[in-house]
Order: structure tokens, then sequence, then C-alpha cells
């Protein structure tokens, strides 16, 4: 009798010592795979008197470790840990641009997923459309809009603007 | 209350068991190597399978006779990502270089992890042996304050200890338990004792008991009476049914109509067939809980890798355990003598787990 069907008839007998293998091995049936899935059912689970649990893989991460330790990458350059001063400094800046996201995150819920055009936005583009032909990859040719075509175009958006207001 | 009977199910289920245990005896895959980095400890436990103090004649072993073996012998002959390395002792913190030894097993492509007392780990330390890759560790807690620190023989050990694991929670993705040597003092407060590691977090937890090795061989106090014992694989299989904690019962020996249900999997000692150990003054034997003269070579005389592919025989085929008690015990199939660990230097089995549930 092969280790597969042992293995099989383990879990149908409702021994945890196969039957988790065996799930898996219904999944996935490749000779290679089940041969790990083997060596697994009569090995890393005993649990050894000395021993250690089997780490299972996942990455391991220290709370604090950045201001605390110095760290070494791997092209051999050492992080030095940071001053307070400057842990100071990154928790400032990190508080203001989680401000401006909040502030931002509540104009998008505002404005059903669109962000909010704030004129000058708008001004800009409208700006530089008007002063300046653009070439495109295609190699053709955007012509500048007349001010009088701009205008009518920002009086549009304006009053776009006021009926989602309303 | 069960015992030693085994219902057919369990005996179906341990004949095809068997026949699994006979293949990884066969393939013999190298997948725990443990190297027993010193003997010197920072405590001096009753309960000491070791027998380790705080000065010890035999040296620690230099760090580079142990990276030539996985030089020249192991990462040639296995994956190292398959393989486990435990640095044991004594007690590990005491060496000063467990962090570059860390970091040289890291760097090639080995998991490590290592079982300590607790008693000099810091948080920096832990931190510091992190980064040098440790990706597992086992702490000894053997009960409440007095318990403990009796066994341990130090005043500060529990709270060292209970501190040590707070430190190793706050590492996420650490594979961590806690073990507890059970001993008479113990036994009555189990289900204090379980509150207690659930009220700390703990989530994995693994128990043994006395063996008559080392220190412990000498006091009687520290083992369990067979009735105490029944208590303690009971106690073992409801705490595993409720699920509040991942309780397993170590690989100690066969136990009858408890098979399956005090630990993950059937009883199986996997000394010689996949855990080797590298042992202080080089020799090479099976795990280190064999305090026996099972050696096999020594990694300064002989190939790690020829020991471990064509020596190991003691280990590998025990029919030679076939004698005295074993001699016509109807289930010696499935236990195959017991634990190496628990053989003498004449071969002599010193404890019985299976008697035990009479």
């Amino acid at each position: 009798m092969n280790a597969k069907l042992k293995i099989a008839l383990l879990a149908l007998l409702g021994f945890s010592t196969a039957s988790c293998a065996s799930k898996r091995a219904a999944k996935k049936s490749s000779d290679k795979e089940m041969q790990k899935i083997e060596a697994d059912t009569v090995d890393t689970r005993i649990m050894l008197m000395y021993g250690v649990p089997m780490p299972d893989g996942r990455p391991v991460i220290i709370e604090d470790e950045a201001t605390t330790e110095a760290k070494e990458f791997p092209d051999g350059s050492i992080a030095k840990p940071l001053t307070d001063e400057e842990a100071e400094r990154i928790k400032a800046e990190i508080r203001a641009e989680k401000e401006q996201a909040d502030s931002l995150d509540l104009q998008i819920s505002v404005m059903y997923g669109v962000p909010f055009p704030d004129g000058e936005v708008v001004k800009e583009i409208v700006d530089e459309a008007t002063n300046e032909a653009k070439e495109f990859p295609d190699g053709s040719i955007v012509k500048p809009l007349t001010e009088e075509h701009a205008e009518a175009l920002l009086e549009e958006i304006r009053k776009e603007k006021a009926e989602a207001e309303k | 209350m069960k015992g030693k009977r085994l219902g057919l199910r369990k005996w179906l289920g341990l004949k095809l068991f068997k026949g699994l245990y006979d293949t990884a005896v066969e393939q013999h895959e190298l997948r725990t190597l443990f190297w027993e980095c010193t003997l010197r400890c920072n405590l001096r436990c009753r309960h000491c399978g070791s027998d380790c103090r705080v000065d010890v004649e035999e040296q620690d072993m230099p760090l580079a006779d142990f990276l030539r073996v996985l030089d020249e012998e192991v990462t040639p002959n296995t994956d190292p990502s398959r393989v486990l390395i435990i640095f044991s002792g004594g007690e590990v913190l005491v060496r000063p270089d467990l962090e570059t030894a860390g970091h040289e097993v890291t760097r090639r492509g080995y998991k490590w992890g290592m079982v300590t007392n607790g008693m000099a780990l810091t948080r920096e330390r832990l931190y510091s042996l992190v980064n040098a890759g440790l990706r597992s560790v086992s702490v000894s807690f053997d009960g409440f304050e007095d318990a403990h620190n009796h066994i341990r023989q130090n005043r500060l050990s529990f709270e060292r200890a209970r501190d040590a694991i707070r430190h190793i929670r706050s590492v996420e993705g650490l594979a961590y338990d806690v073990i507890t040597c059970v001993t008479p003092a113990m036994i009555d407060r189990l289900e204090e004792w379980k509150e207690f590691l659930i009220s700390e977090g703990i989530e994995r937890w693994r128990i043994f008991s006395i063996f008559p090795a080392g220190r412990a061989a000498n006091d009687p106090t520290l083992h369990l009476t067979t009735e105490q014992y029944r208590r303690l694989m009971e106690f073992v299989r409801t705490t595993r049914r409720e699920g509040r904690i991942k309780l397993n019962y170590a690989c100690e020996g066969f136990l009858g109509g408890y098979e399956a249900e005090v630990r993950d999997h059937f009883y199986m000692c996997t000394a010689g067939v996949s855990v080797a150990s590298i042992r202080v003054n080089g020799d090479i034997s099976g795990c280190t809980s064999v305090r026996a003269n099972y050696t096999q070579g020594n990694i300064y005389r002989d190939r790690f890798w020829d020991v471990w592919q064509n020596r190991f025989k003691p280990f590998r085929d025990r029919e030679w355990t076939k004698k005295d008690e074993c001699e016509a015990c109807k289930v010696w199939e499935f236990c195959r003598g017991g634990g190496m660990h628990l053989r003498d230097e004449e071969g002599k089995l010193m404890y019985c787990h299976y008697n035990m549930l009479k």
C-alpha cells in the first residue's frame, strides 16, 4: 500500500495526523507536492521534547524596531537609529500628511468618488491650453483655445459645480 | 478515563501510521539539526536532563567548527530551507556570539530557533536575535512562581521567564511556545496554570514529565505517580478538546488509548530518523534528550554526512529494544521500545509511559 493511500485512510479514520495533509493532497496531486506532504505528515508535526515549533514562514515584525535598532541592509549600509528629535519631526510630517489625506477623503466621499476641482487647477489647464499648442504622440496638433472659448468652458464648469452642490 | 486499551479505529490508524514511519526511516531525511553550542547555564535546575551548570569542563564549540559541518556536509546534501537548526544548551544565551551564529546560519538559507529559560532574554537581546534570523523560540515555564523558582533554584527565574514570553509575543510572526515540565507540585494546579497562560495571551503550550536522566534521576520528588500521570493525560486530552490553547504532550513515549488525543500525531521517536544533533564536544547523535552514549561519530573525526547516511542503526532499526519488558509487549510494533532517551547505557528501558497507564 503506498503512502498516499495510507494517508487518505488515516484521514478517513479521522486522525488529524493525516487528515490535514489529505485535504491538501486532494487539491494538489503532483508527485513533487505529494512527496512534500508525506514528509510533512510524518516529520514536521512531531514536537520534539527539546525542540522548537516550526516557523510558519510569516514575516517577523518587531514593534518600534526602526527607532531602537540599527539595521543592516543587503548592500551593507547601516541605518543609524533615529534620534528623538528626528522621530518627532517624522511623526509631525506623518500627522500633517494624514490630516491632508483625511480632508481629501472627506471631499471624495462628498463628490461621489471624484476629487473636488478647486478652480486653480482647472484654470492652469485652461491657461496652458490657451497659450500653446500641444503635440501628441501621433503627431497631431491641438489648436490653442481662444479666450472666448476658454471662458465659455469655465462657465460650463461653474454651472456643473453649482448644480452638483444643490 | 482512557487507559492502555486501543480501540479498533485507533489500532487501524496505528497500523497505517506504522507504514509511514517505516518509510520515514528508510528515507531518513534530515529535517532537524540540534547544535548543542554550550553546556554552560545561568541556572541549576533540579530536573536538568543535561546536568548543566554554570562552570563546566567542556568548552563551548567554536562557531567556525559548526559552520564547517554545515558548509561541507549538510548544505551540499540537503535543501537548507527544509532543515530547522535548533541552538540548544545549556542555556544558549550565555554565548555572546549567538547573533553571529544566527546571521551565518540564516545566510546559508536555514531557519533557526532556540530553547531558553528566559533568564537573559531581554527585549533588546530578543530583537537583536530576531534581526539575526531567529524564527522560533521555546521558553521553559514550569508553573507558578513558587513551583517554577523551586525547580529552577532561582528566585528571579519566574519573573524573567514571564517577561521573556511577553517580549516574544510582541514580535509578530515569531513562532514560539511555552514548555512546562509537570511535577507533582503542579499536578493539582494545572487548571489554574492553564488559565494563567491563556490570560497571558499564550497560544501554544507543550507539556512533558520527568524522565530519569541527568540530575532528575536522583530526585524522586519530581516524578509523577501512576495516578498523577493518568490525571495529567486526562488534563491534556480535555484541554485539547476545549481548544482555548494549543496544547501538546511531548514525544515521550507510546500512550495506548491516549494516542492521537494528547498530541497532534501518533507516537514516533524521530531521533536518528529525521533528527540529528552535534554535541558540544563534536559528538554526532540523535536528539539532545538522548543522554546515554548512543554517539554515532564525531565531527572532528568523521564526515557528518557519511555518519548520517550510513550509521545510526540503533536509531533506525529498533529490533534490539525487544528485550526485557518489551520482549512480549503487544504494542511493541507501534512503540518500538519507546524513545531513545528512555534507554540507558546498556540499552535497558528506564521508564515506560505505556505502563504508567495501568
